[in-house]
C-alpha cells in the first residue's frame, strides 16, 4: 500500500527502525522527505496514543495495590536467601548456634543505611564462614551521593560494618573491601511533605 | 539539609533499579517490595493484555514475581531489572495462553465476537485509545508480542529477538508491520 | 540427617511434647531481643515476610502445637530447633546463647530429658 516510492525510496520498516533509533544518526533523505515525515509522525502519534493508554491503565492498576502486593510477598521464599550457616560458639556440646549468611547480609545493609549518603548494594563474605575462626573478607558494593567525599564515607561505612559484624558474629574479618559502583543524585521528590506531619 | 532527612523513612523508594535489584538479590525483602510496587502495575497491564482478561492476571503476575525472586541472584545487570521482569511476565502469560489453548478451540464460538464489526460499536468509538485497544487485540500474535515487548516492556530489538527466539531482522519486520496495521486501524477512527 | 523430614515426631506422647513445645515457645519469645519465631521444621515451605509492616508468623503443620519450635525425638535424645529474628540493639551472639540457655532451663523443668541437640538459628537481624 505504502510503496517505497512514496517513502522516498525507504521502506516502512526502515522508518520504524529509524524511530526506534531516536532518529540518530540523522538521515537527511528521511528527514528531508515530506512523505517520510508523515509516516514518522503517524508512528509517533501511535506511540503517544499508546503511552496515554498505558499510563491510564497503569494508574488504574496502581490504585488497586496492597492485597496483591502482600500476597506476593508472603509467597516468596526467604529460605532461598539464607545462604551458609555461620556458627556462634557455645560451651555446651549439644548447642548448635547459627546466624545465617542472609541475616549477616541484612546487617551489612543496615550498617550502610546508618551512614548518610551511601547506599549498600550487594555484599559478599569471602572465606569459609562455616568454620570458626577462618579468615573472612567482606566485600560490599555501594553507591554514593554525588558530591560526597568518597574515602571518608567509605571509612565510615567500613567502621560501621566492623562494628555490626563484631556485635552479631564471631567472624574473623580480615578486611572490609568497599567498591563504590556508582554515584546517585538527590532524589527529586519532596522529602519534606511526607515527614513534616510527624 | 539533605542529611537531616528522617532516616529510614523508607528511602528505598527513591533508590535506583540497580540498587533495589542488588539488594533484593541479596535477600532484602523491602527492596523487592519496592520493585513489586514499581513495576507490578505495568506487569499487570501487560498480563491482562496478553491474556485478554483479568481473571488470571493476579496469578500470572504473582508467579512472575516468585520466579523473579528466585532468579534475581542470576541477574547480572540490576539496572535492566525492568525489562527483565517484563520478559518474565511475557513468558508466563504466553505459557498460560498455551496451557488453555485446547479449551479456546472448543469455546471458539464463545470467544468475544469482534466488536469492531458491529455498527453500534463503530459509532461508539469515541477515542483513539479505544481504537488502539481494539486494533491491538486484532493483530497477529507474533506482531503483538513484538510490539508489547517493545512499547510496554521497552526491550531492545536484541532482547526481543532473544525472548522470541527470532532473528533481529524478523523482529524489525514484525514491529514495522504491527505499527503499520495499528496506524491504519487508528487512522480509520479519526 | 535427611530423615529429619519425617513428619510425625514425638507421637509416643503427643500431649506431653505438645506442652513442652508450647513452653519452649513461650520461653524463647521471652528472651530479650527475640522479636520473631520462624518455622524451624525442615522442609516446611512456610514462608515469612516478617520485615513487611504486618508481621506474619509462620506456623508449622504440627498437629498439636501451633508453635514453630521443632521438637523431635531421636535415638540420642530430643532434637530441638528454633529459628529466630533478633531486633536491635540486641546482639545476635548474646541472644542466641540466651535462647539456648532458656531452652535448657525449660528442659530442666521437664526432668532433664536426654538432649541430642539444641539448634538456634538467627535468620534475621533488624
Amino acid at each position: 500500500m505504502t510503496s517505497s516510492d512514496a517513502l522516498a525510496g525507504h521502506t516502512f520498516e526502515e522508518l520504524s527502525d529509524y524511530l526506534d533509533r531516536d532518529r540518530t544518526p540523522a538521515d537527511p533523505s528521511i528527514d528531508g522527505s515530506p512523505e517520510c515525515q508523515i509516516a514518522l509522525r503517524g508512528m509517533q502519534r501511535l506511540r503517544n496514543t499508546h503511552r496515554a493508554l498505558l499510563k491510564k491503565d497503569v494508574e488504574r492498576e496502581s490504585e488497586r495495590e496492597d492485597s496483591w502486593v502482600n500476597s506476593i510477598l508472603q509467597h516468596i521464599n526467604l529460605e532461598a536467601r539464607a545462604g551458609r550457616d555461620i556458627p556462634i560458639s557455645h560451651p555446651s556440646p549439644s548447642a548448635r548456634l547459627i546466624v545465617t549468611e542472609g541475616a549477616v547480609r541484612g546487617i551489612l545493609r543496615a550498617a550502610g543505611d546508618s551512614v548518610p549518603n551511601i547506599i549498600v548494594g550487594r555484599c559478599h563474605l569471602d572465606g569459609d564462614v562455616s568454620v570458626p575462626g577462618a579468615p573472612v573478607i567482606v566485600r560490599v558494593d555501594a553507591t554514593v551521593l554525588e558530591g560526597e567525599i568518597i574515602p571518608s564515607l567509605a571509612d565510615q561505612l567500613r567502621e560501621s560494618v566492623y562494628a555490626a559484624l563484631s556485635q552479631h558474629t564471631e567472624l574473623a574479618v580480615e578486611a572490609v573491601d568497599i567498591t563504590i559502583r556508582d554515584l546517585y543524585q538527590v532524589p527529586a521528590p519532596a522529602p519534606v511533605k511526607a515527614s513534616s506531619d510527624e | 539539609m539533605p542529611t537531616t532527612r528522617a532516616p529510614l523513612a523508607s528511602p528505598l523508594e527513591s533508590f535506583s533499579d540497580q540498587v533495589l535489584a542488588d539488594r533484593a538479590a541479596d535477600g532484602d525483602v523491602r527492596a523487592f517490595e519496592v520493585l513489586v510496587r514499581r513495576y507490578g502495575p505495568l506487569m499487570r497491564v501487560y498480563a491482562s493484555r496478553v491474556l485478554g482478561s483479568n481473571d488470571e492476571m493476579d496469578d500470572v503476575v504473582q508467579e512472575s514475581f516468585i520466579t523473579a525472586w528466585q532468579q534475581l541472584p542470576t541477574l547480572d545487570n540490576g539496572a535492566a531489572v525492568k525489562s527483565w521482569l517484563m520478559r518474565i511476565v511475557s513468558r508466563k502469560s504466553v505459557d498460560r495462553i498455551r496451557a488453555r489453548r485446547p479449551h479456546v478451540n472448543i469455546d471458539l464460538t464463545d470467544a468475544p465476537t469482534p466488536e469492531r464489526h458491529s455498527p453500534d460499536r463503530l459509532a461508539e468509538a469515541e477515542s483513539q485509545t479505544e481504537a488502539l485497544t481494539r486494533a491491538l487485540a486484532d493483530i497477529p500474535e507474533d506482531q503483538r508480542r513484538c510490539w508489547m515487548l517493545r512499547e510496554l516492556a521497552e526491550c531492545s530489538y536484541g532482547e526481543i529477538a532473544e525472548e522470541l527466539e527470532l532473528p533481529v531482522s524478523t523482529v524489525r519486520g514484525l514491529l514495522a508491520r504491527a505499527r503499520k496495521t495499528l496506524l491504519q486501524e487508528m487512522e480509520e477512527w479519526r | 540427617m535427611s530423615d529429619a523430614t519425617a513428619p510425625g515426631p514425638v507421637t509416643s506422647d503427643a500431649g506431653l511434647s505438645s506442652a513442652l513445645t508450647d513452653q519452649l515457645d513461650e520461653a524463647v519469645r521471652a528472651v530479650p531481643g527475640v522479636d520473631a519465631l520462624y518455622s524451624a521444621a525442615p522442609l516446611v515451605a512456610t514462608v515469612v515476610a516478617s520485615v513487611i509492616a504486618t508481621t506474619v508468623e509462620a506456623v508449622t503443620g504440627r498437629p498439636k502445637s501451633n508453635s514453630p519450635v521443632a521438637v523431635d525425638e531421636k535415638k540420642g535424645g530430643l532434637e530441638i530447633a528454633v529459628k529466630i529474628g533478633v531486633t536491635a540493639p540486641y546482639a545476635a551472639i548474646d541472644v542466641s546463647r540466651r535462647v539456648h540457655n532458656a531452652i535448657t532451663e525449660q528442659l530442666g523443668q521437664h526432668g532433664n530429658p536426654d538432649v541430642a541437640g539444641i539448634a538456634v538459628t538467627v535468620a534475621r537481624i533488624d
